[in-house]
């Protein structure tokens, strides 16, 4: 982290209030016969954040909170129900794909599954040349070849894999691709939806280093979203928690694992298998999470909280400031939530024990 | 770690090969293990390592053109991998039961949950109608799905991920099988539903005295569950012994390094520790160790001589810094 | 489900009215009707007299409602080349093409399911190999090749079934029908042949490929696993789950066969609707073309509804509230 250039004070990305909710009524027709009415899902309701240059802002939280919805959003790829979403103070969310082409050049997306993101009938040296062609950043064959080459070799590829077709890399190997493309655009700011989610752990940890030391060579900017926590503590400075499309807790990476606040932020750390064998006795906190079409009242994670209240089922909290970052809870905010016994420090061996307990 | 007991099952020279055009390609290259009755077995390794291949042949489920190429598989003392196939399939689902990743497509999304239950119950325990169906009603309770006596009669996409593993797990226990093989069970699922199938999957394991053998690339899910680790690699067994000792102190340079390279919350926060390269695809295996070219501490004789199963530590390892004569040498690269 | 039911009949309707939108379309402004029902010396008066006497000079709207009311109840008018009513003609024609569509189908079907079966079980045994072979027959040669193929063979050299015609049949009220009596049974078995030989093909290699297909998933993999006998992974798990696809298969082939029985039924001379509606067009008997065209859409759209009934029945992701259903996979 001392390799990296500080991240400066003005937000490269601000989201505000931003919301995607899908409609899925029943058809008209059931809804007159069976009285039904009209139904949302509700995939992000309501999420602000900003993300500085030079930083890793890492999204996380298990199916159904809206990470990947969010992903999609700030890439443009989907126009937001409600909110805005900034890049460089400039609005992106619902512009038209004219207005936004210089912006579109600047943020670039990798996603979760390497063999469904590359076209198979594409030779990887054009998959790579696909974006430098059509933002029209190097022009003749040979200008397009040597930056071709150039990206390959940076994503620890070599020229002569150009030639080859997607399929004939292992998953590893498509990821540096997908990379390589993303990059060769010379972009600003990448979206990271799950890249090493599909991948072994040796892979992964090539591929997680490899876009570290991007960030420390090309001064990238990453929004990263995962559901591994162990693997959003390597890399991110800021996270944010989510959970059924709202965010729950906002802080350092550093402050997030020693001092977890919200009861799903510990109970997600809890989850983590014990590694470092403490011998320690993990009691899994029960229920599921519940459908993004019904969530519960009230706080959404009010059915599975040790700490559940009253209140907690009639009033939603709001993300407020709580020490150095943000949390939405009521117990936080009204001194309910009892520290954690412990803290996860620099030392492996130190596990804490949970609070939370029922 | 030598159990007292005979073992439950023993894994003897294990080949599996497949038969292409260009000739055979061998995918798991003689692999031995034993597991004790009741044990937790993890068996480790990344995609293409041959850990789901081998699960396969000990329940008898190799897909053509993949077949035993050569050794034994015995349970309770009985060689089954040379058994017709009826005998073969009165086995499966009675003494050795499977699980597979994705509890989705798993199910039969036609057919209620109950009445596969009860089909398999029958076809085992040849029990009447009535009977059947309160022996899935206690397995269904048993493996904690509420409202069993309602939810026995819904269709598998009534169900979410993880209750639909539990119905999986409740249908590969119908018959009280002595060993589970268990192949990813908890990959396809949500980080918080994982720590409730695993403990699950213990509860159940020490309940019944089942043995099961996890197979899975998620050494979390392995350290949490495992008595006995089995890492393997370019199919073979590269190292073995009691979870402790592999997770903290591997004696092979593969385990170390894929050790390494899992992301723990609480260490440093800087660059992971990786492998450079990638393993070899079955048919590619360099001759010697197959790990060699990636290894730093390789030496002359890893290039050539295939390691066997050396002793090491509270186990064994397939590697030649552990023949006695080499642990007085320096290795170098 | 009601409102499952009554949306599928709201658009059955949408799809009637618009088949007789294009009928009656045929009707107006194909040839002048008045010209083909009076003679060429008839004067210019007395046409217009006709004209107006058949209401052939009133807005386009009123004389479509007219059209519609008239065919709800099965009235199309006079035939130009018989001058009999149409619903008369038709219903002489019907009993016999929906009988020979039936066996067809139902011939097709009880071959076509065990052999395709059969198929996709042993896959690479002889057996299957030829069956494979020989249905290829059925998609290669031509209809009438077939037909008269079979009447030398069967009708001719052997002697054993009628070459033509459909043998004594008996009056159930308007219906007349060949399966009460032993020449009517002979006489349905060659043409049933030569009908369903295409949908039988069809369906060999449809249940097939689909058997292949669901014998690779992964929940009769675990049927496997947990020990389940063959006999219930292929008869019990796999057959049902080949079902979607075949129902919807077979569906539309019925409708098919029932609308295009033309060619077989002039083969073996079957006084069904098929010879009606070939005489039909070569007279430009337009009042008989726009019936035809009327009943066999009707035809499709009741065998539809009641495809997607039977989907509704065998498949049961259907029955639940689709949105419920999708939340949990988000």
């Amino acid at each position: 982290m001392a390799d990296r250039p500080s991240a400066t004070a003005e937000p490269l990305v601000e989201v505000a209030d931003l919301a995607r909710w899908f409609e899925v009524s029943p058809p008209f027709l059931d809804r007159l016969i069976e009285r039904g009415s009209r139904r949302w899902l509700k995939a992000v309701d309501g999420v602000d954040f900003a993300i500085r240059r030079g930083e890793t802002f890492s999204l996380v939280g298990e199916s159904g909170c809206g990470k990947s919805t969010i992903a999609r959003l700030v890439v443009g790829l989907d126009a937001p129900t409600r909110g805005s979403v900034r890049f460089e103070g400039t609005e992106i969310a619902g512009r038209s794909r004219d207005a936004l082409k210089r912006i579109r050049r600047r943020v670039q997306m990798i996603f979760q599954d390497p063999y469904a993101s590359l076209n198979p009938r594409w030779r990887v040296r054009d998959i790579i040349a696909e974006p430098i062609r059509a933002h029209r950043l190097a022009r003749g064959t040979a200008a397009i070849a040597e930056r071709v080459a150039e990206l390959l070799r940076q994503v620890k590829l070599t020229p002569a894999d150009g030639d080859k077709y997607p399929h004939e890399f292992s998953g590893g190997q498509r990821q540096r691709i997908s990379i390589a493309r993303a990059l060769a655009s010379a972009p600003d700011f990448l979206v990271c939806d799950e890249p090493t989610s599909a991948l072994d752990v040796s892979v992964q940890a090539q591929i997680l280093n490899l876009m570290k030391d991007l960030q420390r060579d090309l001064g990238l900017t990453y929004l990263f979203i995962s559901h591994n926590l162990a693997v959003v503590y390597h890399i991110s400075d800021r996270v944010g928690v989510m959970y059924l499309g709202r965010l729950v807790e906002l802080t350092s990476g550093e402050d997030l694992f020693r001092t977890p606040l919200h009861p799903y932020t510990r109970l997600l750390i809890e989850t983590i298998p014990d590694m470092a064998m403490s011998g320690r006795r993990r009691e899994p906190v029960g229920g599921e999470v519940p459908s993004p079409l019904d969530p519960p009242a009230g706080c959404a994670f009010h059915p599975r909280c040790p700490f559940a209240a009253a209140r907690c089922r009639r009033e939603a909290p709001a993300l407020r400031r709580h020490g150095a970052g943000l949390v939405a809870c009521h117990a936080v905010e009204e001194g309910r939530l009892p520290p954690l016994a412990g803290s996860r420090n620099d030392d492996r061996s130190a596990i804490p024990i949970g609070g939370a307990r029922a | 770690m030598a159990s007292e007991r005979s073992p439950l099952l023993q894994v003897e020279n294990l080949r599996i090969a497949f038969a292409t055009r260009r000739g055979e390609v061998t995918a798991v290259d003689g692999v031995s293990f034993a597991m004790a009755p009741g044990e937790v077995l993890g068996v480790v390794g990344e995609s293409g390592a041959g850990k789901s291949l081998t699960g396969a042949a000990i329940i008898g489920l190799l897909e053509p053109p993949g077949h035993i190429a050569g050794g034994r598989i015995v349970l309770g003392g009985r060689r089954i991998d040379n058994l017709p196939a009826p005998e073969m399939r009165r086995l499966r689902g009675k003494e050795i039961g499977a699980i597979f990743q994705d509890p989705l497509t798993s199910l039969n999304p036609l057919y209620t949950v109950g009445r596969q239950l009860v089909e398999t119950i029958q076809v085992h325990l040849g029990l009447g109608a009535a009977a059947a169906r309160q022996r899935a009603l206690d397995l269904l309770k048993e493996v904690g799905i509420p409202a069993a006596d309602r939810r026995i009669d819904h269709y598998p996409h009534q169900f979410s991920g993880g209750m639909r593993q539990r119905v999986v797990i409740a249908l590969a226990l119908c018959a009280n099988p002595r060993l589970i093989i268990a192949d990813e069970p908890t990959t396809a699922l949500d980080v918080s539903i994982q720590a409730q199938i695993i403990a699950l999957l213990k509860r159940l394991c020490r309940d019944h005295g089942m043995a099961v053998m996890l197979v899975t690339h998620d050494m979390g899910v392995i350290a949490e569950t495992a008595d006995r680790v089995a890492v393997m690699y370019a199919g073979r067994l590269v190292e073995i012994g009691p979870v402790r000792d592999i997770v903290r102190q591997p004696r092979h340079p593969y385990t170390a390094g894929l050790m390494g390279s899992i992301p723990t919350i609480g260490g440093r926060r800087d660059r992971l520790q990786q492998i450079d390269g990638a393993m070899p695809r079955p048919g590619a295996v360099p001759p010697g160790c197959a790990f060699h070219p990636r290894c730093r501490e390789r030496f002359a004789r890893c290039l050539d001589e295939r390691p066997n199963l050396l002793p090491a530590g509270g186990g064994a390892a397939a590697c030649w810094l552990h023949a006695p004569a080499e642990a007085a040498a320096v290795p170098h690269g | 489900m009601i409102a499952f039911i009554i949306r599928r009949l709201c658009q059955s309707v949408a799809v009637m009215l618009s088949v007789a939108f294009i009928a009656f379309a045929l009707f107006t402004y194909v040839g002048d009707p008045i010209n083909n029902i009076v003679g060429q010396d008839t004067g210019l008066r007395e046409r217009e007299q006709l004209r107006h006497q058949l209401g052939l000079d009133d807005p386009f709207i009123l004389q479509f409602a007219r059209f519609v009311g008239h065919a709800a109840e099965g009235d199309f008018g006079l035939s130009y080349q018989y001058a009999r009513p149409v619903s008369e003609l038709i219903a002489e024609r019907l009993p016999a093409t929906l009988e020979l569509s039936l066996v067809a189908a139902v011939l097709a079907l009880a071959i076509g399911l065990p052999v395709g079966i059969y198929t996709g079980l042993h896959r690479y045994s002889w057996l299957s190999q030829l069956m494979l072979t020989a249905s290829l027959v059925g998609i290669s040669l031509p209809t009438f090749l077939t037909g008269i193929l079979l009447i030398l063979v069967f009708a001719v050299i052997l002697g054993w079934l009628p070459s033509f015609g459909r043998g004594s049949t008996v009056a159930l009220g308007w219906w007349t029908t060949g399966f009460l009596t032993i020449d009517g049974l002979k006489a349905l078995i060659l043409p049933a042949i030569t009908l369903g030989l295409f949908q039988m093909t069809l369906i060999i290699r449809l249940v097939r490929a689909e058997m292949l297909e669901v014998l690779r998933t992964d929940y009769i993999k675990f049927a496997r696993a947990r020990g389940l006998p063959n006999r219930l992974i292929h008869f019990g798990h796999a057959l049902k789950n080949t079902l979607v696809p075949v129902i919807t298969i077979t569906g539309l082939q019925l409708g098919s066969i029932i609308a295009f029985a033309v060619v077989t039924e002039t083969v073996f001379q079957w006084p069904g609707m098929g010879l009606l509606i070939i005489q039909a067009i070569s007279f430009a008997d337009i009042p008989v073309m726009s019936a035809y065209l009327v009943l066999v859409a009707f035809f499709f759209v009741v065998i539809n509804l009641i495809v997607d009934l039977l989907y509704y029945a065998v498949d049961p992701r259907l029955r639940i509230d689709r949105a419920a259903a999708s939340g949990h996979g988000i």
